[in-house]
């Protein structure tokens, strides 16, 4: 059973957001309004966290793209009362729209702050509900949502592998954002495979994981060169 | 006395029942009345005008080409035979209308089960093939259940991600 | 109620009873049957999906498109894979294309206006009525001799549809057929030093050092896909030692966040530090002596034809740019100016990159001719890892036009933004001064105003007055999409396609030094009654007949694209898109002279050329050094003998001294040095004791200059590293705040001498202590739903100063003073 994992190169990435919009396009993720925005309830699977350190000439900025960390040992799925949001067997944490109640309570249990509430049900002009993606269903008013790791195009994958009777392949299932990034800074595979490029790559010795002392196990790794909070640990 | 109000508590129950239980269901009206049976027994296949359940998630519904390529010429006197020609002297296509239908939430790929599963079609659309009307609701009405139910008896995936999206 | 409802009622009536009598196990289907009969299932989908591909112009970055199709409606946009500008990436603004396409505020058909100019009144008309009408006007200019007096507006002057527009000028009669892109003064430089106007193109994927001076590389320059795949790749990928990247800079803008040196600099004393730099290279000896020596003129003192000595730029560098000097104008410090030269200097490839940062100033040109001074000076001109002059795309010819009388005379007309044969600057106007001449009626009366691509009333500053030009003009004919703020103006809207909705040719911009053109196809039908641009200039000229009729012998765009593309397909070199294994295969053999002809006929060509997205040239030729240097001494010319040349006829033909030329300009030097990389002193507008601070407005990827203002999902991710969404900021360095009492968030005026606005402050550490950045796009009044009413536009604080040689706006060089609101 794979283990699917993304790695971010921050030494690569421009922090461009192609990543943000490539993923909203891809999950149909509604814009809110300008006074929505201001109360802090933009919808963003993926978010870029800038990071702007020091003073006045020695500025440093540093961007980090944040999906949902898809953690092996996840806080949110301890805490959703319906089993709504759980760990699958290929590691994904899933979160099913159908059977949330909207407590909220994994969205205030993520330490990545990757779950976002709908407050209301998505409101697109008529002319844009053509472009929506049909993989992807929009959710309704009152349920909580995150990063899938677009699991939808894993559905597709796995049966046209089937289809054409073989196994899946390295880069038969990628995520939007990964696909998209201009830069090339974001991996995608399966970390239990020691071939694969995210097995590879999170054996380097720039490879941290965000808040890794929290034991949450997180599957997102970040390749970074220099210091960074917390101890390395390799995943 | 006794029977006429008993009567009536019971119709009471029943209409505000309804309204509570049943969800708003309109019965589906198709454009012609399409005969399912006399076109299996003339040893068409669904596949004949269910072109892409084979190959897509979706079966597809028949193009007006694809029944023009018999109906060109009439091969009835039927008069819902007539309306195809109709449709197409006007250029337009038949409006088909959508009989099964899945929550928006779900992933159902036609081409997964049919092909690579080996489940028959009547499993889940039941008798259709040997309606002589068009039927104005599906024959089988499927739950989660159902879905789950079929998939625990074949050893295949029961993860929600494996269908909910 | 008829019989047969009755009868229906009446059998689910008692189907009711029965259900409820068995525990109330009522079927929906027999209770709707009281309903009334929705028309609930007529949604169908059949999911048939298909990938089309085509070229993103959203801008004019070049990327290949994947479009995913499915019944009808486009819902992703990918890269393709085979384009070689970006190898299946795409931006953000790329993926947004789906909310343009899709936008509730489109332009949906073509609108002729009713009310009072400008009172944005119209009433929808037919194609036909359009053109027709749009026929007869035209058609009465050049029966009164002006056909001189139409005015085209071209916001994309590149590839075919500006190779278009100019031959309908052409026949039609005008010769304005005028740019209304965004300017980059580095071109002045190219012309200056190499006798080539044009934009050149760097190989920054081989390059080592990379010296940007201001260059937006990250946020938006000329292919921002192609540039992000090429930073990725020097910091990760590149085997052998990493390439340093130095950003030159009045912002820590998210380029020179990524930089490994970001070195804050004074605005407009760039080209000062540039020279900095080369006293440096000259004094320690450490140019490439063999490429000044053979390819350079004017280092060393020389002596002319008649006998005269003239200064070299050595010595004008030696005398006048010592690191003291250089560190007092930028306020670079001395110790990073010599570190950065020496390093410039030992790593090879070296190679520094102007931009409009640093170009569009008072002193605009001639920090131009000293940033590219360097790539000379290091001798990283046509070479890997440096300055690339690209060939042109090799479309075939169009059949010349045979012009009418009218025409002819039309065309022998001075062109609007060229000066009268007696002003004193060199080259053409910018835009933000034409308005004042269509207002002035310099040097005619202004009878007609196209506007393609192009917006001047939003991105021009307030005080070039182009809403008021545009209202006193007669006939303003809008090609947009959307009701921008110059759409407002006009009398006749003809909207055009979106760019998933037509054909188009999608050159990729000099970068690379490989010619590279992609393709645009209709993705999608259409979804409006809007129509191909170039159709309608088509259609237009078949209404007018005659020799402007002649001048079209093609039925649509389309036709004028096959037409043109048929050059690739002829020409000897060259593939269509393909792996990148299979290309650079392709690639050795055509480098090494051989040619194997991959179709045997052009629609055979024309059919693979649709289904891979393009066709590039596979490789750049170097050592052609006839073409790449084009001055009167076939060199690089430090010493700039045709500006020389041009200055001196100039003031021949005023009858005045060369002195009183420049003194006109303000241009300070004397002597040789004026065509010398030499430093201007930078001027503002603004007094320093009333306005303390430097304006800076700066571009965001995002915001495409405005026209993607309109986007939401661009108004959500405008302003990462401030926290801003939907709204337009203002930086300003924490402690200038701090002294102005200015917290966080606070609102603020921003005011300059020609205007002001109200922001919100937000303090950021990358700012300098005496500038302050507001970014561009946003500010509108028109332009849709989401864009207008929503932040500033920094332009209606910018006056209308220029650069000194003329042909530059300067758009960095006015002052501003910050109050809180």
């Amino acid at each position: 059973m794979p283990r699917w994992a993304m790695v971010i190169d921050l030494d690569k990435c421009t922090g461009c957001q192609a990543c943000v919009i490539a993923c909203k396009a891809e999950n149909n993720i509604p814009f809110v309004s300008p006074e929505q925005a201001a109360m802090g309830r933009t919808i963003s699977w993926m978010e870029i966290i800038p990071i702007v350190e020091g003073e006045y000439p020695r500025v440093r900025v540093r961007y980090i793209p944040r999906p949902c960390m898809q953690c092996d040992n996840p806080p949110c799925t301890k805490v959703c009362p319906v089993y709504a949001t759980f760990k699958n067997e290929e590691g994904l944490v899933a979160q099913i729209y159908p059977r949330c109640i909207g407590c909220r309570y994994c969205t205030a249990a993520c330490p990545y702050t990757v779950k976002y509430f709908n407050w209301y049900a998505p409101q697109w002009p008529a002319e844009m509900r053509a472009c929506l993606n049909p993989d992807v269903s929009t959710r309704p008013k009152g349920v909580v949502e995150k990063c899938t790791f677009c699991h939808h195009r894993l559905q597709k994958a796995k049966e046209k592998a089937r289809a054409e009777q073989r196994e899946l392949r390295e880069g038969d299932y990628v995520p939007a954002c990964v696909q998209s990034c201009p830069a090339g800074a974001m991996f995608f595979g399966d970390l239990d495979d020691p071939m694969s490029t995210v097995a590879q790559l999170a054996r380097s010795a720039r490879a941290f994981r965000l808040l890794d002392d929290l034991g949450t196990e997180p599957k997102v790794i970040y390749l970074s060169e220099g210091e960074w909070y917390g101890p390395r640990k390799r995943a | 006395m006794n029977r006429i109000l008993l009567f009536t508590v019971i119709l009471v129950l029943a209409i505000g029942g309804g309204y509570l239980v049943a969800k708003p269901f309109s019965g589906v009206v198709q454009p012609i009345a399409f005969n399912h049976k006399v076109h299996i027994d003339n040893g068409l296949d669904c596949s004949a005008c269910h072109e892409r359940y084979s190959q897509a998630a979706v079966a597809g519904r028949p193009k007006l080409t694809t029944c023009l390529f018999c109906h060109e010429t009439p091969l009835t006197e039927s008069p819902e035979e007539e309306k195809i020609r109709q449709y197409a002297e006007r250029g337009e296509e038949i409006p088909w209308r959508r009989l099964t239908r899945l929550p928006a939430h779900v992933y159902f790929s036609h081409r997964r089960h049919v092909v690579l599963g080996q489940i028959a079609c009547q499993t889940c659309h039941g008798r259709i093939g040997q309606s002589t009307s068009p039927p104005s609701r599906p024959e089988i009405q499927l739950k989660m259940n159902d879905c789950l139910a079929c998939h625990r008896q074949r050893g295949v995936t029961t993860d929600c991600n494996a269908c909910h999206r | 109620m008829d019989e047969t409802t009755l009868k229906i009622e009446r059998r689910d009536f008692l189907k009711l009873l029965a259900g409820a009598a068995s525990g109330m196990m009522l079927s929906g289907y027999a209770f709707n049957k009281l309903a009334p009969v929705s028309q609930a299932y007529t949604d169908w989908p059949e999911r048939i999906e298909r990938w089309i591909p085509s070229v993103c112009l959203q801008c004019s970055g070049g990327c290949g498109l994947m479009a995913r199709v499915v019944d009808g409606n486009v819902v992703k946009l990918e890269g393709n894979p085979l384009h070689p500008v970006n190898r299946g990436r795409l931006c953000p603004l790329g993926h947004a294309g789906l909310q343009l396409v899709y936008n509730p505020d489109r332009i949906k058909m073509p609108m002729k206006r009713v009310g009072r100019k400008g009172s944005t009144q119209w009433v929808s008309i037919s194609w036909d009525e359009a053109i027709d009408l749009l026929a007869e006007r035209l058609g009465e200019l050049r029966e009164r001799g002006q056909p001189h007096s139409l005015i085209v507006f071209d916001g994309r002057p590149t590839g075919l549809m500006g190779a278009l527009w100019e031959r309908f000028c052409h026949a039609f009669g005008t010769p304005n057929h005028l740019s209304a892109d965004e300017p980059d003064g580095m071109r002045i430089a190219h012309r200056l030093m190499q006798g080539l106007d044009q934009l050149f193109g760097y190989d920054l994927e081989n390059a080592n050092y990379i010296l940007s001076f201001g260059c937006q590389l990250l946020d938006g320059w000329r292919s921002p896909v192609q540039l992000a795949r090429t930073y990725g790749y020097l910091r990760q990928e590149r085997p052998g030692p990493r390439a340093k990247f130095v950003q030159i800079e009045r912002r820590l803008s998210p380029t020179a966040a990524r930089s490994d040196e970001w070195i804050p600099i004074r605005p407009g004393t760039e080209g000062a530090l540039a020279l900095g730099i080369a006293y440096v290279l000259i004094r320690e000896e450490l140019y490439d002596r063999q490429f000044v020596e053979q390819h350079t003129f004017g280092f060393d003192d020389w002596t002319d034809a008649r006998g005269q000595r003239h200064k070299g730029f050595r010595r004008l560098v030696l005398e006048t740019y010592r690191p003291e000097n250089v560190s007092a104008i930028t306020g670079v410090p001395v110790d990073t100016l010599i570190r950065i030269a020496k390093q410039f200097a030992s790593t090879r490839p070296a190679v520094a990159i102007g931009s409009a940062e640093a170009t569009l100033h008072s002193n605009g040109a001639f920090n131009a001719l000293a940033i590219h001074a360097l790539n000379a000076l290091v001798g990283n001109i046509d070479l890997p890892g440096g300055v690339l002059i690209g060939e042109e795309i090799p479309f075939k010819r169009w059949p010349p036009i045979k012009s009418d009388a009218v025409a002819q005379e039309g065309r022998r007309r001075p062109r609007l933004d060229r000066a009268e044969a007696d002003a004193p600057w060199l080259d053409a106007l910018p835009l933000e001064a034409l308005g004042e001449r269509i207002l002035s009626g310099t040097p005619y009366e202004v009878q007609a105003v196209f506007l393609y691509e192009s917006n001047p009333v939003f991105s021009t500053p307030a005080t070039a007055r182009f809403a008021e030009a545009l209202e006193h003009v007669p006939l303003v004919v809008s090609f947009a999409s959307f009701m921008d703020e110059s759409t407002a103006y006009a009398d006749l809207i003809l909207p055009d396609h979106t760019y998933l909705e037509k054909w188009q040719d999608g050159p990729a911009p000099p970068l690379s030094g490989v010619p590279t053109l992609g393709v645009t196809q209709p993705v999608i039908q259409p979804l409006y009654e809007t129509k191909h641009t170039g159709d309608v200039i088509l259609a237009l000229a078949r209404r007018m007949g005659g020799t402007l009729a002649d001048a079209f012998p093609w039925a649509d765009f389309k036709e004028v694209l096959m037409f043109s593309v048929r050059g690739c397909y002829e020409v000897r070199y060259g593939r269509v898109f393909s792996e990148p294994f299979e290309g650079a295969f392709v690639r050795q053999l055509q480098e090494r002279g051989w040619w194997i002809p991959q179709f045997s006929s052009f629609e055979a060509f024309w059919k693979d050329l649709v289904k891979k997205g393009g066709w590039s040239g596979l490789f750049h030729e170097y050592g052609k050094w006839g073409h790449i240097f084009q001055t009167p001494s076939r060199k690089f010319e430090f010493y700039s003998q045709r500006l020389k040349a041009e200055l001196e006829a100039r003031a021949k033909r005023r009858g005045q001294p060369l002195e009183a030329l420049l003194e006109e300009l303000n241009i300070t030097a004397r002597g040789d040095d004026v065509f010398l990389p030499h430093y201007e002193p930078a001027q503002f507008a603004g007094d320093e004791s009333k306005y303390p601070f430097h304006l800076n407005p700066f571009h965001v990827l995002v915001l495409n200059s405005g026209s993607s203002a309109n986007l939401p999902w661009m108004q959500e991710i405008v302003g990462l590293h401030v926290h801003v969404k939907w709204d337009s900021w203002l930086e300003i360095h924490p402690e200038t705040a701090q002294k102005l009492g200015i917290a966080d968030g606070d609102w603020v005026w921003v005011e300059s001498p020609y205007g002001k606005v109200r922001v919100r402050a937000k303090l950021y550490p990358g700012t300098m202590p005496e500038v302050v950045n507001i970014p561009i796009g946003l500010g509108h009044t028109a332009s849709g739903r989401w864009a207008s009413g929503r932040g500033v536009n920094p332009y209606a604080l910018i006056g209308p100063a220029a650069d000194r040689l003329g042909g530059l706006p300067a758009r960095y060089a006015t002052r501003v003073k910050i109050s809180k609101a």
